[in-house]
């Protein structure tokens, strides 16, 4: 059960590798900012379920609200011709090494949970 | 009592780890998904879009396009060639004679034709008197308006072919002022100004000259002289003959 993640991780690749269409190029940044948000989300929810923090209401709806207000933001970006999606890759790509940073140390100091650094 | 209750809790917090574990196994999966296509996506697109691909694909587009009309081309070719072979059996026909007339005449109301004839021949300067006070100069030179009198003149005097400083009157001809000289057919001309006309020289020559006419009223200020000649030699008209907006109107309506 334990490798279920990476059964999934497998799968998913297999199945994008198979999949007979590709995105089109005029999508394809909106496609790459999910991406970004989703690897945040995901992150962040590994993040707390190894602190035993994990909601999975949380994290299913931070999962699909992440999406949505970052496709939304790069959205209007494109509408007022400004670059909004720096301002998300930015903010995604900086929460999701802290969370990566936050389980690496979690990782590390698993059996003394006094002192995280 | 008590262990029974840690037992039941130990279930459900091992099923909540199965809970967590597949929600995070179904995003997992999304976006594993999503990332390869994305790359593939991205992989291709650049494939695709590559300039040198592009140039090579526009290139394979004008090469179809460009066969296609030799194709087109060649069947028009091959129509004409039929449509030769059919006009060649009417040679002896009256009908090309009859077309051909047609067409002179045509050409001839145009003014496309070069045309010789008697007439006159008007000319028109600006004086060389040297300027005085009290004198409007504007009386002594010659005008737009002027040409256009004696074009119009002419013309009702029956002139059947009319040209000002070799630029032949048509249809749609205008005279008009710019600056110090006058454009005719959009060719600038400047003095003096010769106007050629074929017609019955008597009567054009009496038009011009009625009493109180133009030629009374201009010869006082500017030099004015009417000649009749024999066998004046009118060009043809040599501006744009384009029509972008009128259209001719074909049988039934149709537009050609």
């Amino acid at each position: 059960m334990k490798l279920l993640p990476v059964v999934a991780a497998v799968l998913g690749v297999i199945a994008g590798i198979l999949f007979p269409s590709v995105i089109p190029s005029g999508v394809s940044i909106y496609v790459a900012i999910s991406i970004l948000a989703g690897f945040d989300s995901l992150f962040g929810g590994i993040s707390s379920y190894i602190e035993h923090k994990f909601s999975i209401g949380i994290f299913i709806t931070g999962f699909t609200f992440n999406i949505m207000v970052a496709v939304f933001l790069t959205y209007i970006g494109t509408l007022l011709n400004i670059d909004i999606y720096l301002a998300v890759i930015v903010v995604f790509g900086t929460r999701m090494i802290q969370n990566l940073s936050k389980i690496r140390r979690n990782l590390l100091n698993f059996d003394k949970k006094s002192d995280k650094i | 009592m008590e262990q029974g209750a840690k037992r039941l809790s130990a279930k459900n917090v091992n099923k909540r780890k199965n809970a967590i574990l597949v929600s995070i196994s179904m995003v997992v999966f999304v976006l594993c998904f999503v990332s390869t296509l994305q790359v593939r996506s991205v992989y291709a697109n650049s494939k695709e879009t590559s300039p040198e691909l592009q140039r090579i694909e526009d290139l394979q587009q004008a090469l179809t396009q460009e066969q296609q009309k030799t194709v087109d081309l060649s069947s028009q070719l091959e129509q004409y060639k039929s449509e030769i072979q059919i006009l060649k059996s009417y040679d002896d026909n009256e009908v090309l004679k009859m077309l051909d007339d047609q067409l002179k005449k045509a050409q001839l109301f145009a003014g496309l034709t070069q045309v010789i004839g008697n007439g006159v021949v008007v000319t028109l300067n600006d004086s060389s008197l040297a300027l005085s006070e009290n004198v409007n100069s504007n009386n002594y030179i010659v005008h737009d308006y002027d040409l256009l009198r004696v074009v119009n003149i002419l013309l009702n005097g029956g002139a059947e072919a009319v040209s000002i400083n070799g630029e032949r009157v048509v249809v749609n001809t205008s005279i008009s002022c710019v600056g110090t000289v006058i454009l005719v057919n959009d060719v600038r001309l400047g003095p003096p100004y010769i106007i050629k006309a074929i017609g019955d020289p008597e009567i054009l020559t009496a038009s011009l000259k009625i009493k109180d006419g133009i030629y009374e009223i201009l010869k006082n200020y500017i030099p004015f002289t009417i000649e009749t000649k024999t066998d004046i030699v009118i060009s043809p008209y040599q501006g744009s003959q384009d029509y972008k907006y009128a259209k001719t109107v074909g049988e039934g309506g149709e537009t050609k």
